[in-house]
């Protein structure tokens, strides 16, 4: 009996031990499992890394509960189950953990077995409270009109409120990403920091109408609002996420770690199925932050927030030539007499005259003294008019960014030249838009193309460079009633010449400054004088200087279908030749938004002369 | 190598710095210091939750409302002398007037517009003292006064 007895505990202790080693190797395993899986990756910020397998863009001790922590997504998960579990630590300091992990903690509660209770943390609760989230809304400024730089902008999140009963936006809270630069560095220092990624980043809350202000007032850059399709545990897995980086820095780069992927990185957090940042195509680019959610089918229907310049544009339309002069006068001082027209129209004349005021004070960068009198009496003489405003809004734009074509460009091409000669061309454009380019979702009469590079094989195989792009910028606002744009370009790169026998290669720089007329939704027509430096085997390695005009017209036939006549005529006055130039007539057919089929002749002179005759399909990407 | 070509067209975009705050109008664009903070609940002044019906103010109404007007006052100014515009409507939302008397308060506050921005100098809690007295005068929206 005794025997069994000892039998019995000794075959329940190895089945215990059994039970205990195996159920130890299950967890490890899960526990390593549940390190490895994406939800837990984007958690802690990490990323495939180099030197070790993982690395968090996290760039602080304390978001990291492990010493490994930044480098070890699976000693961080033990660390945190550890802390959770409240191993080695009092209850006061498991909560403080707790709470200080609120967006790990709901997740690992339904991954592990545990008994962890519910998240009981009452500053968190507060901050809830207080932000009182229904919805996130993604925040897309677009590009400044003379600034085709602005393409790559900046793009923000805004916390909508649940009472909905009231127009609240501008109170609701703005989640910014940005690097936090030092104040006492110098401007040389500060770029390279900023290069270099030196000026950490991190996020911030605002009220949005500091928000709106920067960009729709300032900047006068119109702002597009999209609204998430995310329900109430997406909206508030996000906001556990956010709260667990506050007061977390992350290097800041320009490019791969900007706001645009820092956002993305938060909002993946909504659900395990969402991977916003991997598939990330080219970082720097805001249009790419929102085609990242059109992909997941997580954007509503856009809304619109014109900029000044639209506004101001816009009610400049609503107004004859007559009351714009009476517009200017008053702006200048002269006084409306008010009994000459109808009440309406003095409304119009005193809104119209106090807004084209602050908006040429603000691009001017006038004083302060020098207007706040005259707009001051503008809007004391338009508060005795007891209307509203007799101006209707800027219209919505028919198409909003999530509809413009890709910024990445492929293209394949077949070239015929006069001399009889077919080559089959590769090209690629690492971003963004040219004026060809279908215009949906883009600011009109911009462009900006980043390292466009195409090559070349004709029939017996020789292959060469054909064009290499390092920048190609243009940007010609149109002059109307009441701004006096100024249009301008540059372009540096390689690219080939006619030449005798042969087309020559040519490295350059070029750059231009003048005007553009007419309607960018139409026909519109730019003239710029022109200045450039050419070397390579075109100038035969030599030096040469060029001054002389860039012009062309483009013409929106209708949404799909653009066309050009382009010239660039140089004159080169201590060359072998007198002057070079190249005219190009383009007609660029969308097939759909990421499709386009290019056809285009160029005739081209230099030491010879060349025409051309090129199509293209391209890709969008 | 795009990081080294895209980088010399970047505008890094700042965090706001915090810069003296200025009072009065005509100062659109120095913006006002820096709500870096998450920690909102704890010092009051930034909550966007909301107090609900005219008479249920607490003692945060107040400095809300001065915040957003020092935050707004040019756009406020101009919404005020048109009787409407997003920032006054924000403004009466955040003051607690109700929807239906919102045309009354614009209309009145534009009858006023002299008396509300005494100067152009004006400071963010003069305009919100100036818009209060109006309100108290007022036989109708009287109800709304801040205490």
């Amino acid at each position: 009996m005794a025997m069994n007895n000892k039998n019995i505990i000794i075959s329940i202790s190895s089945f215990l031990l059994f039970l205990f080693s195996s159920q130890s190797f299950a967890l490890t395993h899960s526990w390593d499992a549940i390190a490895q899986e994406s939800y837990w990756l984007q958690l802690g910020h990490y990323q495939a890394a180099v030197v070790s397998d993982w690395k968090s863009e996290v760039d602080e001790d304390s978001f990291f509960l492990s010493p490994n922590g930044k480098r070890n997504p699976n000693a961080e998960l033990l660390a945190t189950i550890a802390a959770f579990n409240g191993e080695n630590l009092s209850e006061i300091e498991r909560q403080a953990t707790i709470c200080r992990f609120p967006a790990r903690f709901n997740w690992l509660k339904h991954k592990i077995k545990n008994n962890w209770g519910s998240l009981d943390c009452p500053e968190l609760q507060q901050w809830q409270s207080a932000l009182d989230a229904d919805t996130i809304t993604l925040v897309f400024p677009t590009a400044f009109m003379n600034n085709p730089s602005s393409m790559f902008g900046h793009t923000l999140l805004r916390i909508d409120a649940k009472d909905q009963t009231r127009n609240k936006e501008l109170v609701a809270f703005a989640v910014n990403f940005a690097a936090v630069p030092d104040l006492d560095d110098n401007p040389v220092t500060y770029a390279y920091k900023g290069l270099v990624g030196a000026y950490p980043g991190r996020f911030s809350l605002m009220p949005y109408y500091r928000k709106v202000q920067e960009y729709n007032d300032l900047e006068s850059r119109d702002i597009w609002e999209y609204q998430l399709k995310f329900n109430a545990d997406e909206v508030e897995r996000v906001l556990l996420h956010l709260w667990e980086l506050q007061s977390v820095y992350f290097d800041y780069y320009f490019i791969d770690e900007n706001c645009s992927y820092q956002l993305l990185s938060l909002l993946q957090l909504a659900n395990e199925s969402l991977d916003l940042t991997s598939s990330f195509p080219m970082q720097a680019i805001p249009s790419d932050t929102v085609a990242a959610l059109k992909n997941y089918d997580l954007l509503q229907e856009p809304h619109y927030r014109p900029a000044f310049g639209t506004k101001l544009f816009n009610y400049s339309e609503q107004l004859s030539d007559e009351e714009l002069n009476i517009v200017r006068r008053v702006m200048d001082g002269e006084d409306l007499n008010i009994s000459d027209h109808k009440p309406e129209q003095n409304a119009a004349i005193l809104e119209m005259a106090y807004e084209w005021l602050n908006f040429k004070s603000q691009e001017q960068g006038l004083s302060r003294e020098t207007v706040v009198k005259r707009s001051t009496q503008l809007l004391i003489a338009r508060s005795k008019i007891k209307l509203t405003s007799p101006f209707l809004p800027p219209k919505q734009p028919l198409s909003s960014p999530e509809q413009g074509h890709a910024s990445s460009r492929l293209g394949v091409s077949f070239t015929h030249t006069e001399h009889n000669e077919k080559r089959y061309n590769l090209s690629y454009r690492l971003a963004y838009h040219d004026l060809l380019d279908q215009s949906s979702g883009f600011i009109p009469g911009a462009k900006l193309s980043l390292l466009d590079i195409e090559t070349s094989i004709n029939d017996a195989g020789n292959t060469r460079l054909e064009q290499a792009y390092l920048i190609d910028t243009l940007a010609i606002p149109v002059d109307n009633r009441i701004f006096d744009n100024w249009s301008w370009g540059g372009r540096m790169g390689f690219d080939r010449q006619a030449d005798i026998q042969k087309e020559s290669g040519r490295w350059f720089t070029q750059g231009g400054y003048g005007k553009s007329i007419g309607d960018p939704n139409y026909i519109q027509a730019y003239m710029l004088g022109a200045f450039e430096l050419n070397t390579g085997d075109i100038t035969d390695n030599d030096f040469k200087m060029g001054v002389g005009s860039e012009l062309g017209a483009i013409w929106k036939i209708n949404n799909n279908n653009k066309a050009a006549l382009k010239a660039n005529i140089m004159y080169l006055p201590d060359s072998d030749v007198d002057y070079h130039y190249q005219l190009d007539v383009d007609w660029n057919w969308s097939l759909d938004r990421n499709w386009a089929l290019r056809s285009k002749v160029r005739y081209q002179k230099w030491r010879a002369e060349d025409t051309i005759l090129k199509f293209t399909l391209y890709h969008y990407f | 190598m795009k990081k080294l070509i895209a980088v010399a067209l970047f505008v890094l975009p700042l965090s706001n710095v915090m810069a003296a705050p200025n009072e009065g109008l005509g100062f659109r664009g120095n913006s006002h210091g820096g709500f870096q903070l998450f920690n909102i609940t704890t010092d009051g002044t930034m909550s966007v939750s909301t107090t609900s019906g005219p008479r249920g103010h607490r003692g945060g109404g107040r400095a809300r409302l001065v915040l957003f007007i020092e935050g707004n006052m040019d756009n406020l100014a101009r919404d005020i002398s048109r009787s409407g515009g997003e920032t006054l409507s924000t403004l009466t939302a955040v003051w607690g007037v109700p929807v239906e008397d919102e045309t009354a308060f614009n209309e009145l506050v534009q009858a006023n517009f002299s008396e509300v921005f005494t100067s152009e100098n004006v400071t963010s809690e003069e305009v919100l003292d100036n818009l209060n007295h109006i309100v108290s005068t007022d036989v109708h929206l009287a109800v709304y006064t801040l205490s």
